[in-house]
């Protein structure tokens, strides 16, 4: 797939990791006490997700992630959601 | 001379009914212009909707009044169609209509045009493929996609969608159409002027339900009787199945559910706008239904504004057109002008053609309106009668005081009838005034004059 680019406020961009969010969303969610054979399939679903969402497109914003990401957690664990969509940094 | 901090006055995301207009306007105002497109520039309505699906309609309408033509002495025994023929006239269609990726011809007006997918990364810079652009305004006509409805198993099975008509290549022999709105009803037509034999399902009470009432019961009865469609109104479709060979389509009917064996199902329940663009980046409240705007055509972030189906999925490709070119006049000065949504009229390709503008009875009470109505049906004039032809009526729905809210028509012309009772509408003519002006003889439009003479 075609490298992403992800644009920081402060204009800074690097290239958008599928692994980094795997492991924020792994971590993310252990910390809020979700199982760990649960923790992984929401991070593959997400992950899964969020690489079919960038499809076409060659730069986002962190915030775009992080709302793709929540969207896709929301039905899986709308506590996990919440974090995730609220939280300071996912990436 | 400061320059510029913006690399374009105005960046239009989508180039089918509402950004082509103000791409055009824009050119044509002076304005540095961007027009981005994800897909085949020209739109869905030049290049899988409108065009090419009216361009079926016809050659379709042509065949069948043709074989009906034996009642005024004309024979038809040796009539027939050759599919790939009619696909080519429509083809053609879509070429003359400027479809079919004409990206030239916006270059030619000096617009800079990029393919790709737009993504708002801050409220005055898009991203579109590997680069990016920034602009004072935006306008975002970014239209509406097919809304996959809840059907168990519908993507165990392959279905067409209106925007796949265009391109098969024969008629299937039998058809499940589920959704008995404008395109349901029209390609259900379609297919059974072709041949196939055609069941068409939709939950509301009668076709066209956001249509006044007559309207969906005389199209009901139309489909059914003259070509064989068998109606299910008050149907809702639950699953659908592959066979050997053919698809089972499972409703819900009267409290029983039933199953059909068919050979296509084609899906026309609705469209949902297209918003997935990083509208949070740039500060632009929507909503399932859509991006939110206001009457100048502003969404909350007033530099940037949005026209056509990605406002509301129900409007015609008329209203989005006359939305992008107000949308640039708008963007341009500082008394900005409301759009008039009222006048705009809105066709049904069938045959009788139907056309409505304005308010419905329905409408008028819901908002406690009191109204008063009159329904002439076409028989009543003369036209009916050299034509043979006698389904039909001009319905007009006014105030009090006669002033004209809304019209329906179901006429072989209708599409054209309707304008007259639009400019009214417009213009705050009054029944009255209809009614007075003299309509040619053997026009349909006399009906009009008939309505408009029976209101006060």
């Amino acid at each position: 797939m075609p490298e992403v680019t992800v644009r920081h406020s402060d204009k800074k961009s690097e290239l958008f990791s599928v692994d980094k969010l795997r492991a924020s969303i792994l971590s993310a969610a252990l910390a809020n006490s979700v199982p760990e054979g649960q923790a992984t399939q929401i991070a593959d679903t997400v992950t899964k997700n969020v690489d079919k969402w960038l499809k076409g497109r060659a730069v986002v914003t962190p915030k775009d992630i992080r709302r793709v990401a929540a969207q896709t957690i929301e039905p899986l664990h709308p506590g996990l959601a919440f974090f995730y969509a609220h939280g300071d940094r996912i990436i | 001379m400061a320059q510029s901090k913006f690399n374009f006055d105005l960046v239009i995301i989508g180039s089918g009914a509402g950004g082509s207009t103000a791409a055009v306007a824009a050119a044509k105002a002076g304005l540095k212009t961007a027009l981005v497109e994800s897909g085949t520039f020209g739109g869905t309505a030049l290049n899988s909707k409108d065009i090419p699906l009216n361009a079926l309609l016809q050659t379709a309408h042509l065949y069948d009044q043709a074989r009906r033509g034996s009642r005024f002495g004309l024979s038809s025994t040796t009539l027939r169609y050759n599919y790939p023929a009619i696909n080519h006239f429509k083809d053609i269609a879509i070429k003359r209509g400027g479809g079919g990726g004409n990206q030239r011809f916006y270059s030619g007006l000096g617009i800079h045009t990029y393919s790709g997918l737009a993504h708002f990364l801050s409220p005055s810079e898009v991203s579109v493929g590997g680069g990016s652009l920034s602009a004072k305004h935006f306008l975002i006509a970014t239209g509406a996609r097919f809304k996959k409805p809840d059907i168990k198993n519908l993507d165990a099975i392959k279905y067409l969608t209106p925007t796949d008509v265009p391109n098969i290549i024969r008629p299937p022999r039998s058809t499940f159409v589920v959704g008995g709105g404008r395109s349901g009803v029209e390609l259900a037509q379609y297919l059974a002027e072709l041949g196939s034999k055609v069941l068409v399902a939709d939950k509301a009470a009668r076709l066209l339900p956001n249509e006044d009432e007559e309207v969906g019961v005389l199209i009901g009865k139309v489909l059914n009787d003259k070509y064989g469609i068998k109606v299910l109104t008050k149907s809702k479709v639950v699953s659908v199945t592959n066979g050997a060979g053919v698809k089972k389509v499972t409703f819900l009917r009267g409290g029983e559910e039933k199953t059909v064996s068919v050979d296509e199902v084609l899906v026309a329940t609705g469209l949902e706008p297209n918003t997935d663009l990083g509208l949070e980046n740039a500060g632009v409240a929507f909503t399932n239904g859509g991006i939110t705007v206001n009457e100048y055509l502003q969404t909350s972030n007033k530099r940037i504004y949005a026209v056509g189906d990605v406002v509301n999925a129900h409007h015609s490709t008329s209203r989005a057109m006359g939305e992008g070119q107000l949308a640039v006049e708008n963007l341009a000065r500082r008394n900005k002008l409301p759009l008039l949504a009222a006048g705009i009229p809105s066709i049904t390709n069938t045959y009788p053609e139907i056309a409505s503008v304005g308010l419905t009875e329905d409408d008028c009470l819901k908002r406690d309106t009191k109204v008063q109505k009159s329904l002439v049906p076409l028989s009543a004039v003369a036209r009916s009668n050299v034509s043979d032809f006698h389904d039909g009526f001009v319905k007009i729905v006014a105030n009090d005081h006669g002033k004209i809210l809304g019209s329906s028509i179901v006429a072989p012309q209708a599409g054209t009838m309707i304008h007259e009772i639009a400019l009214a509408i417009r213009h705050d003519i009054l029944a009255s005034d209809l009614a007075e002006m003299p309509h040619a003889f053997l026009s349909w439009s006399e009906a009009i004059q008939i309505a408009a003479n029976k209101l006060k």
